[in-house]
């Protein structure tokens, strides 16, 4: 099999004919798919690039509450050690501010600091 | 191969190439259309949604949640170790006696000998140790802080008194492990407002925290993201390292001589207390993201 194609290969590339209409037509056919293929994969990307763009831009805008602190909430924070608890400093715990992000989804997304009052406990 | 070149050397060739040629050009726009599609496949990739917990969530979300629950933890840490001092103050107590023999009028005196008697170990002003041998550390009620600093005082787990009475910090060998601790940040409802599943807040801000003691006296903490979803590709992990400032002060006190004879023996005894007072202060060196880590 890949002798005889060898063969027709070697013939048409020594030969001196020119083409048949038939070898024409594929490959304009050919050529065609070529830039069909081209074209709608562009313009598959186009459409992917904006989706992303979009669900990027509402996820930054959703986690901006995290950095601004848009929704805020307190909260404490608490070490255990094999499961006992441990106090990090002087106290038991220590008081936070949390800031919350809510993703369209539904995901949160939260950060804390430590309160400027200082710890509970 | 003199035939194949002159297919498209030669001007005057009267042979066709539709085929060659077109074969090529779909060849190109297959090329192109792979890296077009990989492009964008990755950019939209990152909002590719992950399972946590039977919920689907934003996988870029997934992911800097663990990046904010170990930076927080990190800050928290900071702050804290910062800004407590703690003062370890080993008290020692022993008996000194000299046994002198008199012979009419010469007196020959014998080498003293000690005996210790007491080894108290107050830190911040609590008693955490009252003992003769080694003590464990992991039953004392220090506060994490408190912790690091007494196995910095005595280059161990366990209190040492063989180790308290240098003027300078134990040397560390290899590394002293401290510990490791799960961090939890209980969360709130907003007073007004957004309400938010605070259950689910508090589990994403999940953080393991591993405390070891270097051979070159700086504390290493390593944070672990431990939040549902954040251990696997979505884990981050911060490294933060801690210098100690240590100071000490060491003074002796010596009580009131008791004398008794005996015969030729005149035995002195006499009480001294060594008071070693270990001041740790602990300053951040640097904040780093651990080598090797994911994400």
């Amino acid at each position: 099999m890949m002798a005889r194609l060898k063969n027709i290969i070697s013939a048409k590339l020594a030969g001196t004919r020119g083409e048949s209409i038939t070898e024409v037509l594929v490959a304009i056919v050919i050529s065609g798919l070529a830039i069909l293929m081209l074209a709608t994969v562009i313009a598959t990307a186009v459409n992917v690039n904006q989706a992303s763009r979009r669900a990027m831009n509402e996820y930054y805008a959703a986690n901006n509450n995290v950095v601004t602190g848009g929704v805020s909430t307190t909260g404490s924070v608490s070490l255990t050690s094999d499961g006992g608890p441990i106090s990090l400093a002087d106290s038991d715990s220590v008081a936070v501010t949390c800031h919350v992000g809510t993703q369209a989804d539904g995901t949160l997304v939260v950060s804390y600091v430590e309160q400027e009052s200082g710890v509970t406990g | 191969m003199r035939e194949k070149r002159s297919i498209f050397d030669n001007k005057r060739a009267q042979r066709g190439v539709s085929m060659p040629l077109a074969l090529l050009l779909f060849l190109i726009c297959a090329l192109l259309a792979s890296v077009v599609l990989s492009a964008s496949s990755a950019a939209s990739g990152r909002h590719n949604p992950v399972t946590v917990n039977g919920e689907t969530h934003n996988q870029l979300a997934v992911s800097d949640q663990a990046y904010y629950s170990v930076a927080s933890a990190a800050g928290i840490f900071q702050e804290e170790y910062s800004n407590t001092p703690v003062t370890i103050v080993c008290e020692q107590d022993k008996r000194v006696t000299t046994t002198s023999t008199i012979n009419g009028s010469s007196t020959t005196t014998g080498t003293p000998t000690e005996e210790t008697t007491g080894f108290v170990v107050r830190v911040d002003g609590q008693k955490v140790f009252d003992g003769m041998s080694a003590g464990d550390l992991s039953t004392s009620g220090l506060s994490l802080v408190e912790l690091s600093a007494v196995k910095l005082a005595f280059a161990g787990t366990s209190v040492n008194p063989s180790k308290a009475w240098t003027d300078d910090l134990p040397v560390i060998e290899n590394f002293v492990n401290v510990g490791d601790f799960d961090v939890a940040c209980s969360v709130n409802a907003p007073s007004s407002g957004t309400s938010i599943d605070t259950a689910k807040a508090a589990a994403a801000l999940a953080v393991k925290v591993q405390g070891k003691l270097l051979d070159d006296g700086r504390l290493q903490l390593r944070f672990d993201s431990n939040g549902p979803g954040q251990t696997n590709a979505a884990s981050y992990s911060l490294t933060l390292y801690l210098d100690a400032d240590a100071d000490i002060d060491v003074q002796t006190e010596e009580g009131a001589t008791e004398v008794t004879t005996t015969g030729t023996t005149r035995t002195e005894t006499k009480t001294v207390k060594t008071l070693r007072t270990v001041t740790v202060t602990w300053a951040t060196s640097e904040l780093v993201k651990t080598a090797g880590g994911s994400a």
